[in-house]
């Protein structure tokens, strides 16, 4: 998928086994997974973040987390879950653990550099 | 029930911390794997399956599914486990070794009485120790 501000940036969505169980956790249709799809595709940062990796976008009543990291194919949206914002833990330490996250793909990116 | 509904039960029985944890785990698994095959080799991820292998040990704990239901539940999160586990069998963690419980019938097939050996609280001090967290954290 291409985004369609600069034809020259891929887009490329992945996702987490666990990601396809939230979906069916909270009954999301493929149909809302088209639309998630594409609203991301439009503009990758409309999610908010803290640390540039790691994403947090409100869509349907829903909070939908994703690292987004760049890799030789392009633009990676790697789709990590999503909940409704009432089920969103408040553990410091779940929160640190998003750290390697970062890691990885500052790993990832030194590959590449 | 077929594994799909299984494994759904079991997340829907899972809370929401250890959700969270396994959402992570499971985008950084994706993110290692990626660094591995760009890299060529493997990198060293001996701390990431001890805290996935102690996370599905939590999950075991709690859940209300049987064992044999449990175990196929977490293999399919791709966690090994023995895989027939009777009335009064140990239970053992495969690939980490240190971490067992015994499963009782009595209480509804679920694994009791976890114990931890030195070696596995020794990993544990030592993973405590890199990550800044808990076993989990």
């Amino acid at each position: 998928m291409t985004n369609g501000n600069d034809p020259t940036v891929e887009i490329t969505f992945r996702r987490t086994p666990v990601f396809d169980l939230d979906c069916a956790l909270y009954g999301i249709s493929d149909k809302d997974l088209e639309l998630l799809y594409k609203n991301l595709a439009t503009d990758p940062h409309l999610g908010t973040t803290d640390d540039g990796v790691n994403f947090e976008y409100s869509f349907n009543s829903h909070a939908v987390s994703y690292v987004m990291y760049m890799d030789r194919q392009g633009l990676i949206l790697l789709m990590r879950g999503l909940r409704p914002p009432a089920d969103i833990p408040k553990s410091k330490g779940i929160l640190a653990k998003l750290g390697m996250a970062v890691t990885w793909a500052a790993k990832i990116k030194g590959l590449l550099m | 029930m077929n594994a799909e509904t299984i494994r759904l039960e079991a997340y829907k029985a899972m809370s929401l911390d250890d959700r969270e944890l396994l959402r992570i785990s499971a985008a950084n698994d994706m993110l290692e794997e990626r660094f591995n095959d760009l890299n060529g080799r493997e990198a060293d991820t001996s701390v990431v399956t001890l805290s996935q292998n102690v996370l599905a040990l939590e999950m075991a704990d709690r859940t209300k599914l049987t064992v044999a239901e449990a175990l196929e539940a977490l293999q399919a999160l791709g966690v090994s486990m023995d895989e027939h586990a009777k009335d009064g069998q140990v239970v053992k963690i495969r690939g980490v070794g240190q971490f067992a419980g015994v499963v009782r019938e009595s209480q509804g097939g679920k694994i009791v009485g976890r114990t931890k050996t030195p070696a596995g609280k020794r990993i544990a001090r030592k993973t405590t120790a890199k990550r800044s967290g808990g076993i989990l954290g």
